[in-house]
């Protein structure tokens, strides 16, 4: 039953990271696939920030948002001014300069060897070292991020940014200065994959840069396609989908040389699949 | 109420119902005293690359684990139980590893995990072993980091510092080169290594001339080997997997390096010298010294269809054997287990003449030899 | 002479990047899209070889095999993928991302069938090593070289000189127009892919001899095309080449002076530099 619970968890990190993604890619139409990337910037700043200045776990993931919603904006400022398929290439670049920078960084990330002894969350006398309750602290995190992403997407903000997403001559023209807006929205989702790093360094103890590579980033992206664009309900349903999947191919008996790559052309065909005959995603409302 | 909204009804109430039973069921299962039934199997944890970088390394200890846990068993098992072994893919990368751990910890209940293979794997799911009181025993993991994991994490494979610096004063004292270019792959093993050795032969008074890293995804390493040449060093210490020295070696061979070549445990592979052919004549490497026997080579041979023993296999084969022996003696308590391993004095092993563990759950002794390449074949330098 | 071997090392890595990019090009010319695929077909030439050797076959009948599955795994591609997309008119974005998905189940097919370690391509020892200058080539680097300016003129009097040629230009220019002058677009679109595609498995099958084959050798192979033709200018077959030549280059005297384990990230450090300040590339339009 305590796997149950890790893979919970596991679907609490990534529901997160489904999430953040679902508002550049579904409601403001940038192809963002580096989202791994992005999610490594939070494991790492989180984990640096709690092992090396041993700060509280709770003070390292507001600062981790913080670095990673910087990082986020700016890579969102540099980028989002290209078009879709610059944009799309570009993002999958950062995402290559992002682990190389992991790897080859030694003073600050410690390499390829990683960084480990990464502690759990503790508040005062309550520590959330016991699985039940780090699962319960994920799915609070998890509560917070889906309450801000919907606050987002119905406020006037919100509006403003799909407007981009369908024309965004049209929002110009309406006096919106919508690279702001994509900036902004950059910065949210960053920030928001950031407190998912955090998370998963302080679960797993341990981060280190083979986890973050593109692969990870198709990952989450599949996610966001199975649920439907533009739906944040959907990227729970995408999240659960996806992470359940392996474990399904484990316990049918796959032997494990093949499960992998089996799990790999399953997301490329739920891809082209969903692409292809169901564009809104499961339960999407948007036709992308 | 639409159908999107049932969905996630049902997600959030399925989610619930979890957490609440875990929530007011406060006792973590970190004891597994599972009442022993007879002839139940005792099942391990397995924790390797079998696919991905390393996978050569991986399905070739999973097939030493297999040879050593059938011979446990056609002699009787442990106390008439059988050992069973479940293999998990770890990927060489932390997070698969940590995922795997977490299963066998969790779902399957195992007292013993052995592996991983890579250090990267040991290191992500060492603290939580270590939290749910299961033993590790990692049979190929050479990173240092892993010697202060913990006190239920132990490895039969000795740690780079030995191996860096058993080369360094190889290259100085016993071939007397002092000018040293390094090519180092980028992964925990090469960067360990490459640490350890500047450290050493720079101390012994020799000089690093050149250091070049590469991605373990890189298949070009041409302007690499071009800087090391350009220093001119008396020889190249080559820090490289199968793969990309397998490149490695043919470019340096097609760049005229001309000076000797030394690699590493990770060389140990007969694929890299029927793939590299001529460019690996006459290169050396420095490999954990085993004992393998002539009935232990002939075994892996039926089972893996070649000639090839790789540097995991005999310290995975080593670890079940040590293992069936403390089982049968302490039985499944992986605390009763962990104990008993620091008291392990395992003679006549394929892996080393004697495995013991040290108080950090190290190997207490480590013996390199130095192997040299002739005619495709790996032979000991006297 | 290090500098000899140096420009040596750039222009291969130059030429082989031109194959990759040109049929890159040839394909966002007709279709507007990142093809993501791109790579993993090249990586399908590859293995269509290293089937083809393994069964016994010859090495010339095997080059012509694993380009024919190449051009043939394109063609498919568009057929049962692209093709449809197009009649639904879906968005760039959409496209993009189906072509992920190619990308991810070609190279799991691969993993399975072939299963996902390294393997040379040629057995060791074959070919010779040549001194050009004082920098060492080899026969391979040759091959690679020749058709790179082989592919480039042929391409280059195809499009200039021939009918064919003139099609292409203008399904290019604009889609519609093209349709309305009679040209049954899709039709012409799948045989660009046949030949984009033929051109990016040539490239994955000389990758290949040069060093190996690996299921995850078609990122790598189409993130370089795709550095190469958005600095030369997306879409231009001639800029396509500059980039390819600027990118092999810069990445292998970039390393001369930086740490050459920052090789990986120089071509991404370059494609930012461009796409911030000359986002049209080099020989890009407007």
């Amino acid at each position: 039953m305590s796997y149950l619970l890790h893979l919970a968890t596991f679907f609490g990190i990534y529901a997160i990271l489904g999430v953040s993604l679902n508002l550049l890619i579904g409601y403001t139409g940038l192809v963002w696939i580096a989202h791994a990337a992005t999610f490594a910037v939070g494991a790492y700043a989180g984990a640096l920030f709690a092992t090396k200045l041993a700060l509280n776990f709770f003070l390292a993931m507001l600062l981790a948002m913080l670095v990673a919603g910087i990082l986020g904006s700016l890579t969102g400022w540099i980028f989002s001014r290209l078009g879709g398929d610059y944009y799309m290439l570009a993002s999958v670049s950062w995402n290559y300069i992002v682990v190389s920078v992991l790897i080859n960084w030694e003073s600050l990330t410690n390499g390829p060897l990683g960084i480990s002894g990464i502690p759990k969350p503790s508040l005062g006398e309550l520590s959330f070292a016991e699985p039940t309750k780090f699962f319960l602290l994920t799915l609070v995190l998890l509560g917070i991020v889906y309450a801000a992403a919907r606050f987002i997407t119905n406020s006037s903000f919100g509006r403003v940014i799909k407007a981009i997403r369908e024309d965004e001559q049209a929002a110009k023209v309406f006096g919106y200065n919508t690279l702001m807006y994509k900036v902004a929205i950059s910065g949210m989702g960053a920030a928001m994959a950031g407190i998912a790093g955090v998370l998963l360094a302080s679960y797993i103890g341990f981060v280190d840069p083979s986890s973050f590579d593109v692969m990870e980033s198709i990952f989450i992206l599949a996610i966001v396609v199975v649920g439907g664009f533009a739906n944040i309900r959907g990227s729970l349903v995408g999240a659960l989908a996806l992470v359940l999947l392996p474990e399904l191919l484990r316990f049918a008996g796959f032997p494990a040389e093949i499960a992998a790559h089996v799990r790999l052309g399953l997301y490329g065909l739920a891809l082209i699949l969903f692409m292809l005959y169901r564009p809104q995603g499961i339960i999407g409302e948007y036709k992308f | 109420m639409n159908s999107s909204s049932r969905i996630v009804l049902g997600i959030v109430i399925i989610v619930a119902v979890i957490a609440g039973v875990f929530a007011f069921s406060q006792s973590p299962s970190t004891s597994n005293n599972v009442p022993a039934t007879k002839n139940e199997p005792i099942k391990l944890g397995f924790i390797g690359p079998l696919t991905g970088d390393g996978a050569a390394l991986g399905q070739n200890a999973r097939a030493a684990t297999e040879i050593a846990v059938a011979e446990v068993n056609a002699a009787g098992g442990i106390k008439g139980r059988p050992l069973e072994v479940i293999y998990e893919d770890g990927k060489c990368t932390g997070k698969e590893a940590s995922n795997a751990a977490n299963k066998l910890i969790n779902a399957d209940n195992v007292p013993v995990i052995l592996g991983g293979l890579c250090s990267g794997e040991t290191n992500s799911f060492a603290a939580a072993a270590e939290q749910a009181k299961r033993v590790v025993l990692s049979f190929c993991s050479s990173a240092p980091s892993i010697t202060q994991a913990g006190d239920y994490i132990f490895r039969d494979y000795p740690s780079d510092l030995f191996q860096g610096s058993f080369a360094a004063k190889y290259v100085y004292e016993t071939l007397g080169k002092k000018k040293v270019g390094i090519v180092y792959v980028k992964s925990d093993w090469g960067s360990g290594i490459k640490q350890v050795f500047s450290e050493e032969f720079s101390k012994l008074g020799g000089k690093i001339v050149a250091e070049e890293g590469y991605d373990q995804a890189a298949r070009d390493l041409r302007t690499q080997l071009t800087k090391i040449k350009a220093a001119k060093p008396d020889l190249v210490y080559f820090l490289g997997y199968t793969e990309g020295s397998t490149v490695g070696l043919k470019q340096a061979a097609e760049l005229k390096l001309g000076v000797p070549i030394l690699g590493a445990d990770g060389w140990d592979d007969p694929k890299l010298f029927a793939n590299a052919g001529a460019a690996a004549e006459g290169v050396m490497y420095t490999v954990v010294s085993a004992p393998l026997s002539d009935a232990f080579k002939a075994k892996m041979k039926e089972k893996t269809g070649s000639e090839e023993v790789l540097a995991c296999s005999p310290g995975a084969y080593d670890g079940v054997k040590i293992l069936a022996q403390i089982l049968a003696s302490v039985g499944t308590d992986s605390t009763a287990i962990k104990d008993a391993l620091y008291q392990v004095n395992y003679v006549g092993g394929v892996s080393a003449a004697r495995v013991a563990f040290d108080k950090n759950g190290d190997p207490v002794e480590a013996n390199y030899v130095v192997k040299i390449v002739k005619d495709g074949k790996a032979t000991e330098v006297k | 002479m290090f500098f000899a071997q140096l420009v040596a090392n750039s222009v291969i890595a130059g030429a082989l990047y031109t194959l990759i990019t040109l049929g890159f090009n040839l394909i966002y010319g007709a279709t507007k899209f990142t093809n993501m695929a791109h790579g993993a077909v090249a990586a399908m030439g590859a293995y269509g070889v290293f089937f083809a050797t393994r069964e016994g076959w010859g090495l010339p009948l095997s080059i012509v095999a694993g380009v024919l599955v190449a051009g043939i795994v394109g063609v498919i591609t568009d057929r049962l993928v692209f093709s449809p997309l197009r009649k639904k008119k879906a968005r760039a974005s959409v496209f993009v991302i189906a072509s992920l998905g190619i990308f991810a189940l070609l190279q799991s097919i691969l993993s399975i069938t072939f299963g996902a370690q390294f393997w040379p391509l040629l057995p060791p020892g074959t070919g010779r090593v040549f001194d050009i200058a004082g920098a060492s080539v080899t026969e391979v680097q040759l091959w690679i070289l020749g058709s790179a300016v082989a592919a480039s003129g042929i391409l280059f009097i195809l499009l200039k000189f021939t009918i064919f040629g003139k099609v292409i230009r203008a399904l290019s220019d604009d889609e519609e127009v093209a349709k309305m002058l009679g040209i049954n677009t899709d039709r012409m679109i799948g045989v660009i892919f046949f030949l984009g595609s033929m051109l990016a498995g040539l490239a994955g099958i000389l990758s290949g001899f040069d060093t190996g084959v690996q299921p995850t050798m078609g990122l790598f192979l189409l993130l370089e095309g795709a550095v190469s033709s958005i600095v030369g200018g997306i879409g231009s077959l001639v800029g396509g080449i500059l980039g390819a030549f600027l990118l092999g280059f810069v990445e292998n005297f970039g390393i001369w002076f930086i740490a050459s384990q920052w090789k990986g990230a120089i071509a991404f450090g370059l494609l930012t530099i461009f796409l911030i300040f000359r986002p049209r590339g080099i020989m890009g339009k407007d």
